[in-house]
């Protein structure tokens, strides 16, 4: 097997003195979805953070350990988390469009990024918007709001944003959490697609997404991964306790 | 219902029906809090009416004058028909002109000073500093809105006059600039606080939006929150206008109260303000000059009331734009 | 060591150098006056009795008339605020066009200009109601009685001036009161009256306090609204009668530093007088900052 696109390795996250986060390793591989589940406040959603250093947004956060993208230590402190965040991209729970036409929202990462010449700028959005299966939509309205869009559309095209740039891992925080059926489908059968290009990082919390997505799973416990493998065997035969536990829904 | 009706232990309880634990007068209290409430109602709709009512003969006595207050006329001594607010000249001169300008000339002034520094300074308040800054900072410059107007006024007769006189040499120590600079102090701490609310009001989500797509600091603060605070900061200026054109005692005190009609920043001025507190004091009452200076009473409720609704609008456009049409209230 | 992008460089720095600029004409003019004017605050020029010339100092008698007009304007409208800010946060359903229509009133008549409060108390105090008392009750006096400038009327004026800050201020307290403290007093079966009453004032008290402190502070720096009231230039003796003129520390200012026939003899009263009325406006304004910070943070604790 090839080198892990990321590997992740003793990774500890400090809010201030409380640990939220105690010496992950994980490995992350190209053209993987990779599915982080276990209960609320595990540490998952703390651990995908610090993928692309969003911690160093919020005061009194504190990472240890080392993150290497393709070798890499990302976490070095010579190394420039906007250039992190510029090859690891990131799609949040709730969709948060910016309130600024379509166009203006897929090419803004282009844009700060200085990345392509005016010219190639919508070449560019139309690839991405197409490539988040919304072009068809907003193809004759690229111009109108983004919130103008509805929660599923809203959500789609925060992907295209991300995919814009051309990210080497593409990160996702429960991106359908706030979805209705019919538009978490739509999002999934994307990541599912998505996953044919990028490494993919998912956190969410249902086992059955996890299932329809993934191809591996990490699953977190108090701030400790507890047990790690590709997602069919985890699913149906887990190793630990506690993931039989949480998957015999004993806890949630 | 009926199991509650029942008598217990001998005892019969009174029907749910038509019940009256609350007592009477209690209601009766209730009715005057809410009387009381609709005091602003009858004070602001009071201020409009009285002020108005000292003003209005304007409009049936001495008609023929109402054309002088706006427009130009040759008077007597006068090479070309001019703008004149003389109202102790032989004959008196009613013209407001001047004193709009002034006033204009003055807030103006201060606007152009004023907005900025407090724009950045929201900016960085809002966007930049520490938690532990922020906490003292924020405070600390609201509470210049605390020193009452008329220390500001003293301030910038006598410092400000004197930086300036110093400064640049200039042939009236009391101008209009002075009078701006002074009530730039003024503008600053309205203008600041309603901008930062409304950089604060922008989402994290949109932030860590911004920041995961590898936009610099610079970048997500210029290019999607101050975008998105936009009607906030508009209703902060717009705000801050209203106030500097409602101030009173610092162009009173600073402007060095000449009603003259030019575009030099330096040469003296005078505001509406200043006219009626400089002016009101030695007149008649039931005069023309009596009732021009109420008339410019009532025209100043009605602009800043306008700067006002201006303003709410423009948070409340904010609003929505930040949450979505739904989020109205 | 991180590298710092240029573009972040210059914003810090553009913003900061704001932020430094404020900061730093509050200090000076803080600085400025309070140097100057604090060795001047003798006992004698401050509770001393004036003489005939103000510049000499003697401001016992201007400092009564600040102090009784603002207790005055203080007692008027801090019930009158209470009292509305309690029908919109506990009576008026939330969305109610009635409750639109007042808070919308409260706004108006925040952003009148003083010097249009000025021109009101005179119209409407001192002309209309005052004319009204005199000819009612008064028809034989000689000169007007209540239809002039007085003390009473000025603190009626200040007192619709400050009505906003009490009302915002103290609508915020209430606002912030739990809704289960208002249910469990509901479910013991307490009436609307008396949970307001007994558990919803107490419990705003701090931010009622708070609104009471800006709103005197705010009322005791104001000049122009009081010009035409009942503020009088130099006199020897403070106010008896709600009916007096009286001596007001901030127009004090305004005369010392405009009108003063020998400019140079009357700066240290100048900024004497200017300390004193700092030390009234903006110590309560300080006080208020403080008391609303703890008052947040025991909120959030």
């Amino acid at each position: 097997m090839s080198d892990p696109k990321i590997d992740v390795r003793d990774l500890s996250v400090f809010y201030g003195k409380k640990q939220a986060l105690f010496d992950v390793g994980l490995a992350i591989r190209e053209r993987r979805v990779m599915a982080l589940i276990g209960p609320s406040g595990c540490g998952k959603r703390t651990f995908l953070r610090a993928l692309n250093r969003m911690h160093d947004l919020s005061e009194g956060a504190r990472v240890t350990g080392s993150i290497l993208l393709d070798g890499e230590d990302l976490l070095d402190e010579r190394v420039d988390p906007v250039e992190v965040r510029r090859r690891i991209g990131m799609v949040f729970q709730r969709p948060n469009p910016f309130p600024k036409s379509i166009f203006d929202n897929v090419a803004f990462g282009l844009r700060v990024a200085n990345l392509v010449t005016s010219a190639g700028l919508s070449d560019r959005v139309e690839e991405s918007l197409r490539a988040a299966a919304l072009w068809e939509e907003v193809k004759d309205r690229l111009d109108e709001s983004a919130m103008s869009l509805s929660g599923g559309q809203q959500q789609r095209l925060c992907i295209a944003r991300a995919v814009a740039v051309r990210p080497e891992v593409l990160l996702m925080d429960e991106p359908a959490s706030a979805l209705d059926p019919i538009a978490t489908e739509k999002i999934e059968e994307l990541i599912v697609e998505l996953g044919k290009k990028y490494a993919i990082v998912i956190v969410t919390h249902s086992m059955s997404e996890a299932a329809r997505v993934s191809d591996h799973v990490g699953f977190f416990y108090s701030g400790k991964l507890v047990e790690s493998g590709g997602t069919k065997q985890t699913l149906e035969s887990p190793k630990e306790k506690e993931t039989q536990a949480y998957l015999a829904g004993r806890f949630g | 219902m009926t199991a509650l009706a029942r008598p217990v232990r001998g005892k019969p309880r009174p029907s749910l029906l038509g019940s009256t634990a609350t007592p009477r007068w209690e209601r009766i209290v209730e009715r005057l809090i809410a009387a009381v409430a609709f005091v602003s109602v009858a004070a602001v709709l009071s201020i409009l009416a009285f002020v108005a009512r000292e003003a209005a003969p304007l409009f049936w006595e001495g008609r023929e004058h109402l054309p002088d207050l706006i427009l130009p006329r040759q008077w007597a001594g006068y090479d070309a028909p001019a703008h004149v607010w003389q109202p102790v000249g032989f004959p008196p001169k009613h013209d407001v002109v001047p004193l709009l300008i002034g006033t204009l000339k003055i807030t103006g002034l201060a606007m152009l000073v004023a907005g900025p520094i407090a724009l950045l300074s929201a900016v960085y308040i809002a966007e930049l500093a520490p938690r532990r800054v922020r906490e003292v900072v924020k405070p600390a410059i609201e509470l210049f809105a605390g020193i009452p107007s008329v220390v500001l006024g003293f301030f910038s007769l006598v410092f400000i006059a004197h930086f300036l006189e110093r400064l640049f040499g200039l042939t009236y120590r009391l101008n209009a600039l002075v009078a701006a600079l002074g009530l730039a102090l003024t503008i600053i701490p309205v203008v600041f606080t309603v901008s930062e609310d409304a950089l604060r009001a922008v989402p994290k989500s949109l932030r860590e939006a911004s920041a995961a797509l590898g936009a610099r600091r610079w970048q997500t603060t210029l290019l999607v929150v101050v975008p998105a605070a936009l009607p906030g900061i508009a209703a902060a200026f717009v705000l801050g206008f209203g106030r500097a054109i409602g101030e009173t005692m610092i162009v009173l005190m600073a402007s060095g109260i000449a009603p003259v009609v030019d575009a030099s920043p330096v040469s003296s001025a005078r505001t509406v303000t200043a006219t009626i507190a400089a002016e009101l004091g030695e007149t008649a009452r039931g005069g023309e000059h009596w009732r021009v200076l109420f008339a410019l009473g009532v025209l100043l409720f009605l602009i800043t009331w306008a700067l006002d609704r201006m303003g709410a609008s423009a948070v409340a456009r904010l609003r929505r734009r930040l949450h979505g049409p739904e989020a109205e209230s | 060591m991180k590298r710092v992008s240029r573009g972040d460089w210059l914003l810090s720095a553009a913003t900061g150098a704001a932020v430094v600029l404020v900061l730093g004409s509050l200090v000076a003019i803080l600085g400025a006056i309070v140097v100057r004017g604090a060795p001047v605050l003798s006992p004698k020029f401050v509770f001393g009795s004036p003489g005939a010339d103000p510049a000499d100092g003697g401001l016992l008698p201007v400092i009564l008339g600040t102090v009784a007009c603002t207790l005055l304007m203080t007692v008027a409208c801090v019930p009158l605020g209470v009292t509305t800010a309690v029908w919109l946060s506990e009576y008026a359903p939330r969305t109610s066009t009635l409750a639109g229509i007042v808070r919308s009133a409260i706004r108006n008549l925040a952003a009148v200009p003083s010097i249009v409060f000025g021109l009101f108390g005179l119209g409407f105090f001192v002309l209309f109601v005052g004319g009204k008392i005199d000819s009612v009750f008064y028809a034989q006096a000689t000169g007007p009685v209540f239809a002039r400038p007085a003390i009473l009327w000025s603190s009626l004026t200040l007192a619709l001036l400050t009505l906003p800050v009490v009302v915002v201020t103290t609508e915020e307290a209430l606002r912030t009161i739990p809704r289960d403290v208002r249910e469990a007093a509901f479910a013991l079966g307490a009436t609307r009256l008396q949970v307001v009453w007994r558990v919803i004032l107490p419990h705003a008290k701090s931010g009622i306090w708070t609104g009471v402190i800006l709103a005197v502070s705010r009322g005791a720096g104001e000049v122009a609204p009081i010009l035409f009231t009942g503020v009088v230039g130099w006199q020897s003796r403070a106010p008896t009668d709600a009916r007096d003129g009286f001596m007001h520390l901030g127009n004090h200012v305004y005369l010392l530093a405009t009108q003063a026939p020998d400019v140079e003899r009357a700066q240290p009263a100048l900024y004497g007088t200017v300390v004193l009325l700092l030390l009234l406006t903006f110590s309560l304004n300080i006080a208020a900052v403080i008391l609303r910070h703890r008052s947040r943070a025991g909120a959030r604790a």
